[in-house]
């Protein structure tokens, strides 16, 4: 039976593409007032890049979408619903819309448990500044194709909700 | 007169079943019907697996197994077989909103110097081809 690996390990210095793991990615929340010496709240998230890998090659974009990810045991911890078979069963079969399921890591080096990728923390990061963090972080794990288009699709369909202000009520 | 040997009399699991006689065809295959049927069970409970949720509608199900083609009827009303159906189907359809805040891995403050302030312009980035 043919293989369809989930991940594979890219170097650092490689270019930037949907789906790249980047470890320990800071952000930076500014204050509600700018004035010439601030104190400014810098927040870490291991991050998953959510932008379309054409455009990231093609140097579209100055600003790269981040969804931070996170052990499912994490969720499990924060959350009964997840924590439930029921929970867990409807977020692999893509049923909790603001979040995605992702596969274990099982590369030597590079284990991760089930992934749990946050659609509600979109963060943007300038691509210059991502592209030297990747250099600095070194190898990263990579979603391979088709589970990476997956993932973009789920955020797509995250993304693209329409919630009514008058619904049609239900049949009965 | 022909003896019967079934499942439960087999105790290896890869042993054939055989018929020592030759019984009629319509027999044969009630016998493989019960068999199969056996086996199915056998295996389920050897095996521990739970009942998928829509097993249990089999429950409201009458079943005629004496042909090769098994009959199935609405034992009660089909409303509420329906009703029952359409409950079942809809559990694996339903969207969850649930919202989980994760504090972030690391959080941590800097005195930042502005260096300048300015309103930012459009990024354009032209279509190929155009």
């Amino acid at each position: 039976m043919k293989e369809y690996p989930w991940y594979e390990i890219v170097e650092g210095d490689e270019a930037l593409m949907q789906g790249d793991f980047i470890k320990d990615c800071p952000v930076v929340i500014p204050p509600s007032e700018i004035s010439d010496n601030i104190d400014v709240k810098i927040i870490n998230y291991d991050v998953v890049i959510m932008s379309q890998s054409c455009d990231l090659v093609q140097g579209k974009l100055d600003l790269v979408l981040v969804c931070p990810i996170w052990p499912l045991s994490e969720f499990e911890k924060r959350s009964d619903f997840f924590k439930s078979k029921k929970g867990k069963e409807a977020l692999r079969r893509g049923n909790v819309p603001g979040y995605h399921l992702l596969n274990k890591c099982e590369i030597k080096g590079f284990e991760t448990e089930y992934l749990v990728v946050d659609f509600r923390s979109v963060y943007s990061v300038p691509f210059d500044f991502l592209l030297e963090l990747a250099q600095k972080r070194g190898r990263r794990i990579r979603l391979l194709p088709p589970y990476r288009e997956h993932l973009s699709q789920a955020f797509a369909r995250f993304f693209m909700r329409v919630g009514l202000p008058v619904d049609i009520p239900p049949f009965k | 007169m022909y003896q019967l040997i079934t499942i439960q009399e087999v105790t290896d699991q890869d042993y054939p079943i055989q018929y020592l006689s030759s019984p009629s065809t319509s027999i044969i295959e009630e016998m493989d019907i019960r068999d199969f049927l056996i086996n199915i069970l056998s295996n389920l409970i050897r095996q521990n697996i739970k009942r998928p949720s829509y097993l249990s509608l089999i429950s409201m199900l009458e079943a005629d197994l004496s042909s090769i083609w098994p009959r199935f009827e609405v034992k009660s009303e089909t409303a509420l077989f329906e009703e029952t159906l359409v409950e079942k189907f809809m559990e694996n359809m339903l969207e969850f909103d649930i919202v989980v805040r994760m504090p972030p891995l690391r959080e941590w403050s800097a005195r930042v110097k502005v260096k300048s302030v300015e309103k930012a312009k459009p990024h354009i980035v032209e279509p190929e081809g155009f």
